[in-house]
């Protein structure tokens, strides 16, 4: 037993976020909230309790609007107050009919017991905000007081945005210490690579302006401005930080309107393109459904500085694109599109204009559809995140097949997102049909929790990509039988009316799943081709409805690893990763345990562990307590070896308490530890 | 919306003789006001202007509708009974026509839209001068008929449809007609005509007569649009003998 224990080594699966615990409160909880009619006595408890909590003004009405897929549908999004403060990530999305709720999906939290006089001033607050990541407050002309609920208990917090460096944060401080509590980057960004165009000819919508045109279109309902930044970095933060404002000459402009720069060319044209697939294919009107302006940045900076450029802005402003919600014009978004890198920057390798590929476009602008949508959060290790650039990639491909024919030549649609960004072609795509072709997941538990979020969302592409094609997981080996392109706008239209209407700022990939399979029974009826195509492929991608709590001990079977574990770890040893994810309801972990088993299969070792150590361990990937949020997961990886046997199994089990104060218990498969 | 043409033209008139009976024809020359209709006639046109970076595809059928009007026409005996004249014709109409489009989309190429619709106030006017050679043939008392022909020279006006102004709005993928905008055409050209005359003299040297005359020439007012001038009119009207 000792010797096992001796063999722990915690290892990072990733980077974390910057959590400093603080005062706090322990009490309260949080509650998801998925129901459908498919639970009929659910859904009227839910529905009673959103009435309930508007009533006393606990839920508070963000946006109601008509839905524009389903006719007589009505959607309401509201969010959640304790005492007359917001509490972030607690909001509800409700729809209804005429004859009643259909569906309630949310996360509510009750139970609070916090104080809600600050102790410091909002001035002060701002001036935390600012210091807490040696930047410069970037928000209105207050922050926020909020309820920020995090893994060791619900905060008082001021939130705000910060510019630090190159990148603008959320930040949230303690509103009564001002220690930070939370940050994160309100950056969107899609690494790639790219120049030029491809020689296409494009319609240019411009508006004519003293004897010039500008790249400023005056024909769809929403103001679409193409900017050109003319390679000033300088020039491009200041407006991305709003230090200046815009003016007609940062506007992409041609003498003649026969334009000779393709990257503005490319951009202007493509968000004109974008614009047009939300209307014509959902009935929405601009990322915000009111016609929220467009505002694009190109030639952030100069391709022949690159080679003295900082890696940092090599890694921002040359080879990516990014989304910024706050950033821009009146501080209402901006898409700034990287400039790219000459061929041999990387060797053999040409990066395009970020602008040059649609779907890279799409995606970037698909982010505003989010953010004034379902509000899918960027904190790290949750879902959200994956979700974002999930349906980011989503609705780049699928705006691709919709202004594009099929293809595998540049400047047609297909679903290897990014492909166009490189010469040679797709180096830096993710493949949506074969993930493994771009070292991307295709099944749910191949996730890195706290991972890259491009990274993870690749399994829900995946099942948007089988939902409409059709075929067989290769991990799951599970066949989903697709709708077939020719119906593809279904499958569209049951994820973007998920993404709209349905699925709160907290979702999680089983709350997407459940969500996506109600949108699609709203919209074509229960049983249809379409919601069956997506309940397959959720299916095949391993994410199921996650009402109960489970483990996962990965990988399976596990080779021995070559990394060097410290602590005297014996060889051969294994380096396995530890998920544990709570149901519908949030756990109190209160003990743990783990098994050791010879290639015989007999016991070997049986360590026992408290709750404190499963948040000391899980501490590192996940929310660093032996408490765990419903429809949220806690990760660590751990190297371990068999006293020098060359093979065997492990298992993990977890004993905790729900919200019902019912004990529970689950456990992992039995993972093999392969020999070498 | 059409409006009635004015149509005078110079037509074959006999100066009947004291004599009618005689087969010699012994006036000095004739005269006639004569009204006449002309049947109607269309002629298409397909012009390629330039919408949105993209060329459009108008396709106009013109209708010229069937026109009633008088002409005029005078004439010197020769020789027995042959003479020279001069018919002058003139017609003008307010026409109109069907268009039918292909308009380039504004925000994407080879994705047009059809449009239809009329286009109207398309003024189409025709000249022609007909020199004539006319013979007379007296054929019982009162009565005289004469045969005629010779060059003629048109000139027509027209009213071309040269592009279309649409009713659109976003996402622009539908659009329909909300006007035309023309350009008038004229080209001269010569061509021919014929015909015959009855008249019936109530006096000497007044009389009233019918007849029936043919004039054509192909005209090419643009690279485009070709227009038949002239065509079979029949008219009737005042014949003079001097």
């Amino acid at each position: 037993m000792s010797d096992t224990l001796r063999s722990f080594r915690c290892m990072a699966i990733a980077a974390c976020a910057a959590l400093v615990p603080a005062a706090s409160s322990a009490q309260g909880r949080p509650t998801a909230l998925a129901a459908t009619r498919a639970d009929v006595s659910a859904l009227r408890a839910a529905d009673d309790l959103v009435e309930g909590l508007a009533r006393s003004r606990a839920l508070r009405i963000r946006a109601s609007q008509s839905d524009p897929l389903v006719g007589g549908r009505r959607h309401e999004r509201f969010d959640q107050f304790h005492r007359g403060v917001r509490i972030v990530g607690g909001d509800v999305a409700r729809q209804s009919g005429s004859d009643g709720t259909v569906s309630v999906f949310g996360m509510i939290h009750s139970g609070l017991d916090i104080d809600v006089d600050p102790a410091l001033p909002a001035e002060r607050g701002r001036e935390a905000i600012a210091s807490a990541v040696s930047g410069r407050w970037f928000g209105g002309d207050a922050p926020e007081l909020v309820v920020l609920p995090l893994p060791d208990g619900y905060h008082l917090a001021y939130g705000g945005q910060a510019i630090a460096g190159l990148e603008i944060l959320t930040v949230y401080v303690d509103a009564n210490s001002g220690r930070l509590l939370q940050q994160y980057s309100d950056f969107q960004r899609e690494i790639g690579t790219g120049k030029g165009t491809y020689g296409d000819d494009k319609k240019v919508s411009a508006r004519a302006a003293s004897g010039t045109f500008l790249a400023d279109d005056p024909m769809r309902p929403a103001a679409i401005t193409t900017y050109d930044m003319k390679g000033s970095l300088a020039r491009t933060t200041a407006i991305l930080n709003r230090v200046s404002g815009v003016t007609m000459s940062d506007i992409g402009a041609d003498t003649d309107n026969v334009w000779n720069d393709p990257t503005v060319v490319d951009a202007h044209v493509y968000a004109g393109w974008y614009y047009d697939y939300l209307f014509k294919r959902f009935g929405r009107r601009g990322l915000d459904g009111n016609n929220l302006r467009m505002a694009i940045l190109t030639h952030p900076v100069r391709l022949e500085d690159i080679a003295s450029a900082p890696p940092d802005v090599v890694g921002l402003y040359y080879v990516n694109a990014f989304f910024c919600g706050t950033c821009g014009p009146d501080g209402r978004g901006a898409v700034t599109f990287g400039e790219g890198a000459p061929r041999n920057f990387f060797p053999g390798v040409e990066v395009k204009p970020f602008s040059a590929s649609f779907d890279v476009v799409a995606h970037e602008l698909t982010h505003g559809v989010t953010a004034t949508s379902a509000r899918l959060n960027g904190f790290p290790y949750s879902e959200a995140g994956a979700l974002n650039e999930a349906f980011s990639d989503i609705f780049g491909a699928s705006a691709g097949f919709f202004q594009l024919p099929a293809g595998t030549a540049p400047v047609t649609a297909g679903y290897l997102l990014g492909r166009d960004l490189t010469v040679p072609s797709g180096l830096l795509a993710r493949s949506m049909s074969n993930p493994a072709s771009t070292r991307d997941p295709d099944f749910y538990a191949q996730r890195n929790i706290g991972g890259d979020p491009h990274f993870n969302g690749v399994i829900v592409t995946h099942a948007f990509y089988l939902a409409i094609e059709g075929g067989t997981n290769r991990t799951s080996g599970l066949s989903v039988a697709g709708v077939g392109a020719a119906n593809r706008d279904q499958i569209e239209k049951a994820f973007f009316r998920a993404l709209t209407s349905l699925l709160p700022s907290n979702s999680t990939f089983a709350l997407t799943r459940q969500a996506t399979i109600q949108s699609a029974s709203d919209l074509y009826g229960a049983g249809s081709p379409a919601e069956r195509a997506i309940t397959q492929a959720w299916d095949a991608v391993g994410v199921q409805p996650r009402t109960a709590p489970s483990a996962a001990l990965l990988p399976n079977p596990a080779p021995p690893s070559t990394a060097s574990c410290a602590g005297g770890v014996l060889n051969p040893h294994w380096v396995l990763g530890i998920t544990v994810s709570a149901g519908a309801s949030s756990l109190q972990v209160t003990q743990w345990t783990f098994d050791l088993f010879d290639r015989a299969g007999a016991l070997q070792d049986h360590l026992v562990l408290d709750a404190p150590t499963f948040a000391q361990f899980f501490g590192q990937c996940g929310p660093g307590s032996s408490r765990l949020l419903a429809q949220s997961d806690a990760c660590t990886a751990i190297c371990t070896d068999l006293n020098g046997d060359t093979s065997g199994a492990a298992l993990v089990t977890i004993t905790a308490t729900d919200e019902a104060g019912r004990s529970v218990t689950f456990s992992t498969p039995r993972t093999v530890l392969a020999p070498r | 919306m059409r409006t009635a043409a004015a149509i005078v033209a110079l037509a074959v008139l006999h100066a009947a003789p004291a004599g009618a009976q005689s087969s010699a024809w012994t006036d000095r020359g004739y005269a006639a006001i004569n009204g006449f209709y002309q049947p109607s006639t269309s002629f298409t046109d397909l012009i390629r202007p330039t919408a949105f970076g993209e060329a459009a595809q108008v396709d106009t059928r013109y209708g010229i509708a069937a026109v009633p009007g008088v002409d005029a026409a005078a004439g010197v005996r020769v020789w027995r009974n042959l003479a020279i004249g001069v018919d002058v014709g003139f017609l003008t109409k307010s026409g109109g026509g069907s268009v039918s489009a292909q308009m380039p989309h504004p925000f994407y190429f080879n994705r047009p839209r059809a449009v239809t619709g009329d286009a109207s106030g398309l003024t189409r006017s025709e000249t022609a001068v007909n020199v004539e050679a006319l013979v007379m043939l007296p054929v019982r008392p009162h009565w005289q008929a004469a045969l005629f022909g010779g060059p003629t020279w048109f000139t027509v006006n027209q009213d071309l449809v040269t592009n279309v102004t649409l009713a659109e709005s976003y996402p622009y993928d539908t659009a329909s007609l909300a006007g035309t905008t023309s350009a008038r055409q004229a080209r001269g050209k010569a061509g021919f005509n014929v015909g015959g005359d009855v008249a019936y003299m109530l006096r000497p040297h007044v009389g009233i007569g019918a007849d029936v005359r043919f004039t054509r020439a192909r005209i090419a007012l643009t690279d485009t649009a070709t227009v038949t001038a002239g065509g079979a009119h029949i008219g009737g009207g005042l014949r003079l003998r001097f």
